[in-house]
């Protein structure tokens, strides 16, 4: 919509574009559509009066369709159904993206996290005996809270140290006095055992994981430590002269 | 596409083709001014010609000035008036200037007597409305002037919070026939109520200007530019009663 003040002459009287303008408003009887600064003045001037008066009365037998659009009174019609037409394209923008977004979120988050979940019976290797070559691999079934599967997981078996424990080592001639392979320790944790061998021994102790919780290098046969162990299986590594000797396990309750 | 987007098309693509499409408008125009005197009905031909020809050079004015506010064919007109009113003062010398009443008997295009005053109250409610907010003080004025009975329609489209005690005083004298009643009597009577209800404290008198002035300007723009008409106060009054009548209460 152009401003009041562009439908003013240089002459400070209407333009000859803005006394149209009136004429049309006449015509269709949409005064109280034109500016509020239009009507004041002419409602003052006698000149613009006149001008208006004498255009009017011109066109006097012309029609002017009210069902026509106008440029001017009819322009925000135009907009406001242009405007209409963007939102709804917006809204069905919108909608789709959201749909689709939808669509992906439950194919891609709530059906992954359905495939991931693991069934109550594992799928296991075949187990071999105490003497066998190889070693059954259990998976345990995962527990329906994060802290129990983590507490079962402590004593799961290591592949590679139970390879370790079950096979015979070059020190045939160790006898581990305690703890006994297998055996439920207390809080006082005591290896000792006795062989030809003098020493220095490595002594490592492991989790089931394999990692290295101690190691000590001791000159007698045996060694006290004086650590608390999170109930799980462990594992512990005897060395000497450089070659490895025992490996045992344990469990801590 | 609306016509008038058609008409703004061809202004830019194919502007003469436009004046061959509006040269009706330039005839209808055309004639109008001969009816009312300004030309001489044998000059017609050369009018219209005229026009045209002014019209041809100030397209590319009306390219570069016309900016789709109003409608092209108004816009139009009004161009084409002006030519016509350049053209009439260029010729003046040369031009008889024919009473009303003589054109209308000698000139078969002319207006007759019931489309003149249809015409005439055409214009004159057309005037009323230019004055906008100005409207219904300038209906009162013009009632109390020529002695119209007020209604309390009149007061209640003036002054809608107008109380009853006041709708009273200002009905009571001015309801029925007051044609004895001067000016002075009258505008001493509603000045000070009218001063209640406008915030002012104007006098009596200058509300009597006020109401002389327009009725002198509605005049003036009734007779038209150039004066083609002759009203007058007495006629005018005929227009105020027409105008009027459907609010005439029943004495």
């Amino acid at each position: 919509m152009l401003p009041a003040k562009s439908m003013f002459a240089k002459s400070y009287h209407l333009s000859q574009e803005a006394i149209a303008l009136y004429v049309d408003a006449l015509k269709l009887s949409k005064i109280d559509q034109l500016p509020e600064e239009l009507l004041i003045h002419v409602a003052d001037c006698e000149r613009c009066k006149t001008e208006i008066t004498e255009l009017f009365s011109l066109l006097d037998e012309q029609k002017y369709s009210r069902e026509e659009v106008h440029p001017y009174f009819d322009k925000g019609v135009g907009e406001k159904t242009r405007r209409s037409w963007q939102a709804y394209r917006i809204a069905a923008i919108l909608a789709l993206g959201i749909g689709f977004g939808a669509i992906f979120y439950y194919l891609a988050v709530v059906k992954v996290e359905q495939s991931t979940m693991i069934p109550a019976q594992a799928s296991k290797r075949d187990e071999v005996s105490k003497e066998g070559t190889s070693v059954a691999e259990k998976k345990p079934e995962r527990a329906e809270q994060p802290a129990k599967e983590l507490f079962a997981g402590n004593f799961i078996e290591s592949p590679n140290l139970e390879d370790l424990v079950n096979n015979e080592l070059r020190s045939s001639e160790i006898q581990v006095l305690s703890p006994l392979n297998g055996a439920v320790v207390g809080k006082r944790l005591q290896f000792e055992w006795r062989g030809d061998s003098k020493g220095p021994f490595v002594l490592q102790l492991l989790t089931n994981t394999d990692k290295v919780l101690v190691s000590r290098t001791v000159s007698e046969p045996r060694l006290v430590l004086g650590i608390q162990l999170t109930p799980g299986l462990y594992y512990w590594k005897l060395e000497s002269a450089g070659e490895l000797s025992y490996v045992g396990k344990f469990f801590v309750k | 596409m609306t016509e008038n987007d058609k008409d703004v098309e061809l202004l830019r693509t194919n502007p003469q083709q436009l004046i061959v499409k509006y040269q009706i408008m330039v005839e209808i125009i055309a004639k109008k001014y001969v009816a009312s005197g300004m030309f001489a009905a044998s000059d017609l031909d050369d009018v219209v010609q005229s026009v045209n020809e002014s019209l041809l050079t100030k397209l590319p004015a009306v390219q570069r000035l016309y900016n789709g506010t109003a409608l092209l064919k108004t816009y139009l007109s009004g161009i084409i008036r002006n030519v016509c009113l350049k053209l009439y003062h260029r010729n003046m010398q040369g031009v008889k200037t024919v009473q009303l009443d003589e054109s209308i008997h000698s000139d078969p295009d002319g207006l007759t007597d019931t489309q003149l005053i249809d015409h005439a109250v055409s214009r004159f409610r057309v005037i009323i409305d230019l004055f906008h907010s100005q409207k219904p003080r300038l209906l009162f004025c013009l009632k109390l002037y020529f002695r119209v009975p007020i209604a309390v329609q009149d007061i209640r489209s003036l002054y809608p919070q107008c109380t009853s005690t006041d709708l009273g005083r200002f009905l009571g004298p001015f309801r029925g026939n007051y044609e004895r009643m001067n000016e002075y009597e009258i505008y001493e009577t509603v000045t000070p109520i009218m001063n209640k209800y406008e915030g002012k404290s104007n006098s009596a008198d200058a509300l009597r200007k006020w109401t002389n002035s327009k009725i002198q300007e509605i005049i003036l723009i009734l007779n038209g530019n150039p004066p083609r008409f002759n009203f007058d106060k007495e006629t005018l009054q005929i227009l105020v009663e027409d105008h009027f009548s459907p609010f005439l209460e029943k004495q």
